[in-house]
């Protein structure tokens, strides 16, 4: 594990206050509703790739990809609460990750990421069989799946939920650009309730970019995409 | 926008119905709508990604069809939240409650309700004009310069099916059958969204 400074005692209690005083203040949907948006968009992208769902979502990740990309970094580095921005509430040290995940995770869906996620855990890349740092997020529930009646096998090596992990992806990406690691990280949700698995679980790869060629032996990056 | 007639959108509602009493949702584990019913996300997260969909779908197809496939978002999202809230879609409600409850439960918006039309003789309802405040899709995003669709054309879509849906199911509501059409989307902080109201009779 890293031995970057880690993340003080006081700044993980502002970073605590911080995130439910910006979840408070922040214009809220319906959480559902976003879901029936998200079913809704797949709908029309098959319909217009003749019923092909693995392409439709080819095409969709390339569309929101960008705008998640913006959104989740100017969360993460413009937003002040307080007069305290959350970017000073980043570390580079790995063993930070969960925190950050979960503060941000409650930044955006507030008390209920509590109900849905559980505690993120970063395996360092001795013990990772992907040989690079990795995080896992594991949920108990999932309102993007849960109202689908769309097979999982039609979406080929897709998951369901990939707009849910580009989210995590990017604030990852975001936060490790920010404090100076040179990590390009990949997600992707091994585990889905839509695919019949019993919980949910997103798995973030840290590839340092002088080493991304050992993408090419992650074997969950041949099967999902 | 070409014009759906009374009997398309008559036969698209009964199959939208066949929708929602057929609905078997696969993710079983996943827990249900009504589970999440409550949960909030915030706003810049739920729109993010949205923009880029109306700019290809715009990009893609003639200014008709593009506002078509736009609409039908809004139409499918009614039929989804119907579907996974039985409760809701067996409510009964009257004809101003079906377009409040979806605002102010599931969009945090606003509605205002002006200009009604009625007939001379019978009195009855012809169109109506919604505003709608704090829209859903508009109120923190940039405006599209350039194209002529209102950015929010798939509220519109939300809240006819609402209504339409409801409508054909429960058989006693008056007016049988609406279309709506945007009019015009919010283009700054304050501004409101404004959507026609056109009874089918």
């Amino acid at each position: 594990m890293s031995q970057k400074e880690k993340l003080s005692r006081f700044k993980r209690m502002l970073g605590g206050i911080g995130k439910r005083v910006y979840n408070w203040r922040e214009t809220k949907e319906s959480m559902n509703f976003l879901s029936y948006m998200y079913e809704s968009i797949i709908w029309e992208y098959a319909d217009i790739f003749d019923g092909d769902y693995e392409k439709a979502m080819d095409t969709l990740i390339e569309l929101i990809r960008p705008m998640t990309e913006e959104v989740t970094t100017k969360l993460l580095l413009e937003v002040k609460v307080m007069g305290v921005a959350f970017k000073s509430l980043l570390s580079p040290n790995l063993s930070d990750i969960p925190y950050i995940i979960q503060t941000s995770l409650y930044a955006v869906y507030g008390g209920w990421s509590k109900k849905m996620y559980k505690k993120p855990v970063v395996v360092p890349a001795e013990f990772s069989s992907e040989n690079v740092p990795t995080v896992i997020v594991q949920f108990t529930s999932c309102p993007f799946c849960c109202n689908t009646v769309i097979p999982a096998e039609k979406f080929g090596k897709h998951r369901y939920g990939r707009l849910h992990v580009l989210t995590i992806e990017q604030i990852t990406q975001a936060v490790e650009d920010y404090v100076g690691n040179d990590y390009h990280v990949v997600g992707r949700e091994v585990k889905c309730f839509h695919n019949g698995d019993d919980i949910g679980e997103i798995r973030l790869w840290l590839y340092p970019r002088d080493q991304l060629d050992l993408m090419e032996s992650n074997e969950y990056l041949k099967k999902i995409k | 926008m070409t014009e759906e007639t009374k009997e398309e959108i008559e036969m698209r509602v009964l199959e939208d119905i066949q929708y929602i009493l057929n609905y078997k949702p696969v993710a079983v584990g996943a827990k249900s709508a009504e589970f999440f019913s409550k949960m909030k996300i915030i706003k810049p997260i739920a729109v993010n990604s949205y923009p880029n969909i109306y700019s290809d779908l715009v990009q893609r197809f003639e200014r008709n069809e593009a506002s078509r496939r736009l609409k039908r978002l809004g139409l499918r999202e009614a039929k989804f939240l119907y579907a996974t809230n039985p409760n809701l879609f067996k409510k009964p409600q009257k004809f101003i409650e079906i377009f409040q409850e979806v605002a102010e439960s599931h969009l945090s918006s606003k509605l205002v309700f002006k200009d009604r039309v009625k007939e001379d003789e019978s009195k009855k309802l012809k169109s109506f004009t919604i505003e709608v405040h704090n829209c859903f899709f508009c109120s923190e995003v940039a405006v599209f310069e350039g194209i002529d669709i209102p950015y929010c054309i798939p509220n519109c879509g939300v809240y006819e099916n609402m209504y339409n849906i409801k409508s054909l199911y429960s058989e006693g509501l008056e007016p049988r059958l609406i279309r709506i059409d945007a009019v015009r989307s919010a283009e700054y902080d304050g501004d409101t969204c404004e959507y026609h109201v056109v009874v089918l009779e």
